[in-house]
């Protein structure tokens, strides 16, 4: 490897194999609202996917490629959402700048949080991410006048305006998922092609070596938490003004937090490509369970379709997609 | 003023004292060997060091600076390279990103590749599987990959926990040569081992048993100690 044009060294993940067929992947997408045969309700389907696939990306960041196991990362979902919503419905403030409000507070807890419980090995950090998911349910429920308590919080709706970021069809909303995700795409990339990257995976792989090796090992885990809670809050725009509300349940609660992490353990967790791959599939299989159930009477379904897939990939793939991919192409 | 002044170090995990009361110093140049059974404190010392662990008293300096207390990045920043033991890599990072890690400490005007061409160089093993990953190497290789990545710090004193551990005795044989050569080089090398063989390469040394210092000196003084005759010569 040779050092680029600022001195700094990169590490050589990520940097390779361009995958074209994305980008022919995303063309399609972003064409779908012009085909014959595509409907607002599938649209709203790959909306959906695109809201995931996001959620799932910057969750990958801390966890995929800082091996920080977040099991409640609707903390900072849940955050943003609240945030945007609050200052919308009590102070008329638009999404485009409640979002950065959201971000910012989501990423003061991560600091917090972080500062808390990653100084000590081992599973408190992930202890952490659940004990602060339950207590944000209680706290969002008790301040019923400013979240609407167990209810949840709906966004007061305008009408069609760019202003307020609302819209009656979900076409706007799939070129707006179409861009984070491609952002967060490429900044996946980078991150895993930078010196900081690099001291993330370092501190993953084994943090005695790291530190040894000269990483500073609290620090780069903190700054990987900050940086995946502030993406997870920017994200919560999409579903924010996507579904118009959010609830303690869709925010902090158990099926959320499993939401969250499935695209990258599907997909293939700690690669640029595995979120995308592992949303998409997860809103697929999601929205045809739900067919399905509604048919049948039961519901639920999707999440006991969510484990079977999980365990399935655990026990049979543990690289997700991706890996099975690649170990295609190697063979 | 020495490389390394450990005055009066004692290491506790709980209320287990691992090494009580050790001093010793060690001056630029040659193979300083600490030598003593499992269990004896070496490892403690180490990590004490290096920062891994921080000590209960005791002070530790490099040319007159305090080291205590420091953060382990910033012992290796300050030039002191720890490789710890059991031959610990990045397992899903390249051999190339591996040495890459330790670079970023940034002790040296080199640029990356030439620092990696070094360790290429005393290495050549690491240049054919630059592009593999770290887990799937073997374990002589694995060894290798950690001492190289410690050089990528460009260290003053470079510090090995038990390098030959669970390498066959070729093998083992290998990596002290290595180290020889290194040592050749002008890196001070501070060698923590059970295997007799890290005498053959050692200018001084001491002997640690039940965290205590049994015999500090030269190491034709250590070879003739009863510990080395009855340890590992059997008489």
């Amino acid at each position: 490897m040779t050092v680029n044009g600022a001195g700094r060294p990169r590490s050589t993940v990520g940097v390779s194999g361009e995958p074209l067929w994305l980008l022919g992947v995303l063309a399609a997408v972003a064409i779908l609202p012009a085909l014959p045969f595509i409907n607002n309700f599938i649209i709203a389907a790959v909306v959906r996917a695109l809201i995931f696939i996001a959620l799932g990306q910057a969750w990958n960041v801390v966890a995929g490629i800082g091996g920080l196991l977040s099991l409640g990362h609707g903390v900072f979902l849940g955050i943003g959402c609240y945030t945007m919503g609050i200052l919308f419905n009590h102070f008329g403030l638009p999404p485009w700048f409640g979002v950065f409000a959201g971000v910012a507070l989501a990423c003061v807890v991560a600091a917090a949080m972080g500062a808390l419980t990653l100084r000590v090995r081992g599973v408190f950090f992930a202890l952490a991410t659940v004990s602060v998911s339950l207590a944000l349910v209680q706290l969002s429920r008790h301040f019923v006048d400013l979240t609407g308590g167990a209810d949840g919080l709906s966004l007061k709706f305008i009408g069609n305006s760019l202003w307020v970021g609302q819209s009656r069809t979900p076409t706007p909303f799939l070129y707006a998922g179409l861009a984070v995700v491609v952002l967060y795409y490429f900044a996946t990339r980078m991150i895993l092609a930078s010196s900081f990257g690099l001291t993330m995976m370092a501190v993953r792989d084994d943090e005695t070596a790291a530190a040894a090796a000269g990483v500073a090992v609290f620090r780069t885990k903190l700054f990987g938490l900050v940086l995946s809670a502030g993406m997870t809050a920017f994200a919560a725009a999409l579903y924010m003004q996507f579904y118009m509300a959010i609830d303690p349940e869709a925010a902090f609660g158990l099926s959320q937090a499993i939401q969250l992490q499935l695209p990258s353990l599907l997909g293939g967790i700690g690669t640029a490509i595995g979120p995308v791959i592992g949303g998409a599939i997860m809103i697929f299989m999601s929205e045809v369970t739900n067919w399905g159930s509604t048919k049948i009477g039961v519901e639920g379904g999707d999440i006991l379709v969510y484990g079977i897939l999980l365990l399935v990939v655990v026990l049979r793939a543990p690289q997700g997609v991706a890996g099975l991919f690649k170990s295609a192409i190697v063979r | 003023m020495s490389l390394l002044a450990v005055e009066s170090l004692v290491v506790a995990h709980g209320d287990l004292v691992a090494v009580r009361d050790v001093s010793f110093n060690i001056e630029e140049g040659g193979v300083f060997v600490l030598l003593g059974a499992n269990g004896a404190g070496k490892t403690s010392i180490l990590r004490a060091i290096s920062g891994l662990n921080p000590p209960r008293s005791g002070t530790i300096a490099s040319d007159g600076r305090n080291l205590a207390g420091l953060k382990p990045h910033e012992v290796a920043a300050a030039g002191i390279a720890h490789v710890p033991e059991g031959r610990r890599v990045f397992p899903h990072l390249s051999v190339e990103d591996n040495l890459t890690v330790s670079f970023l400490v940034r002790r040296t005007n080199l640029k990356l590749a030439q620092a990696r061409d070094n360790v290429y160089a005393l290495f050549p093993r690491l240049a054919e599987r630059r592009r593999q990953n770290g887990g799937t190497l073997s374990g002589g290789e694995q060894q290798m990959l950690a001492i190289g990545r410690a050089m990528m710090n460009f260290p003053r004193l470079l510090m090995l926990d038990e390098p030959s551990l669970g390498l066959s005795p070729l093998l083992a044989e290998t990596v002290f040569e290595r180290l020889g050569e290194i040592s050749k080089l002008g890196l001070t090398i501070l060698l923590v081992e059970q295997n007799a063989i890290a005498l053959r390469l050692a200018t001084r040394g001491l002997i640690l048993t039940n965290g205590q210092v049994v015999l500090l000196g030269e190491v034709s003084a250590l070879q003739d100690s009863e510990f080395v005759r009855h340890s590992y010569l059997g008489l």
